[in-house]
């Protein structure tokens, strides 16, 4: 197979072969990372089974549109995404990196809108321990989670948009070939997973006690 | 191992299959957001949990190609649910039947 320039690393002499080297690697990669968020999740679980009415008390006082927001973003950011891998794969190279600098847009304007519900959550005294909003009761541990798992999970979309600026700079500099990298299928394969743990996470902290 | 090179489909053909798994994905949150808040009772979570179960499975087929991926890949994939799901089973088979 034809090696693009700078695309071919030791210590593989086939693209084909350091391709799927790459996707197995992520592959086991996210595995780790869903028993990672799994973990959260099933503690999670445990204490809302525990602490129903608690956690139907807390859930109310989450900003479900700042979630609701960010839930469409992120999908959106997936579609872009997901273009800038087959449209890279189909040779469309200049659509694959404008794709992808939207995508990091979408990534950053997350950022931004989960940055202002972190600043209405801590105004409205939602960190747990003395002073928080709904006494010292259970409620705190549905918030105890609410900050852990978003915040892990925006650590994880920063490291993603780094990534993602990071092939459009190569992409523009004429550094990578998008068509024959294996680097974007990896990138697009951990922002997906990315976007999957905020579809996860979207159920469990902005539509609890709701109705 | 190497990947057999399949017919490329034109940029109108990506973007059109990506806005439709895209338009599904919207439907199903906005499902999910609206019958939260409708009275259902205990019908209320599961709905909500399937909706976003469905809107995994559309990203890892249609976004992460799992269908189209190499047989290694879908076992990395699977493994990974196959021991959250033990991690799940074995925790709420002790939360689920104790007897307070």
């Amino acid at each position: 197979m034809r090696s693009a320039p700078g695309a071919l690393r030791e210590p593989y002499d086939d693209l084909g072969r350091q391709r799927a080297a790459a996707s197995f690697g992520i592959w086991v990669f996210l595995a780790s990372e869903v028993l990672f968020f799994g973990g959260m999740i099933m503690a999670y679980t445990m204490m809302r089974i525990t602490h129903p009415q608690a956690f139907v008390q807390a859930g109310r006082e989450a900003e479900f549109w700042f979630g609701t927001v960010n839930l469409v973003l992120l999908m959106t950011s997936s579609m872009t995404m997901a273009v800038a891998v087959r449209g890279a794969a189909s040779g469309f190279a200049s659509m694959a990196t404008r794709c992808l600098l939207v995508t990091a847009l979408l990534g950053l304007a997350f950022l931004v809108v989960k940055g202002i519900e972190y600043h209405v959550d801590l105004d409205d005294n939602l960190w747990p321990g003395p002073g928080f909003k709904l006494g010292m009761t259970p409620a705190q541990l549905f918030w105890g989670f609410y900050w852990v798992m978003t915040f892990i999970h925006a650590v994880h979309l920063t490291v993603g948009i780094v990534l993602v600026l990071r092939l459009v700079v190569l992409a523009r500099l004429g550094l990578i070939a998008l068509q024959e990298s294996p680097t974007l299928a990896v990138t697009g394969l951990y922002w997906h997973l990315v976007d999957i743990i905020w579809i996860c996470l979207y159920p469990l902290l902005y539509l609890v006690g709701r109705s | 191992m190497t990947p057999q090179r399949q017919v490329r489909p034109g940029a109108r053909a990506i973007w059109a299959r990506s806005l439709a798994v895209w338009a599904a994905m919207i439907l199903l949150l906005a499902v999910a957001a609206i019958t939260a808040h409708v009275p259902l009772g205990p019908l209320n979570t599961p709905i909500v949990l399937a909706c976003a179960a469905v809107e995994v499975v559309l990203v890892a087929i249609f976004g992460m190609e799992l269908g189209r991926s190499e047989a290694l890949l879908r076992l990395a994939a699977i493994a990974g649910v196959i021991w959250l799901c033990i991690m799940f089973g074995l925790t709420l088979n002790d939360i689920l039947t104790r007897t307070m």
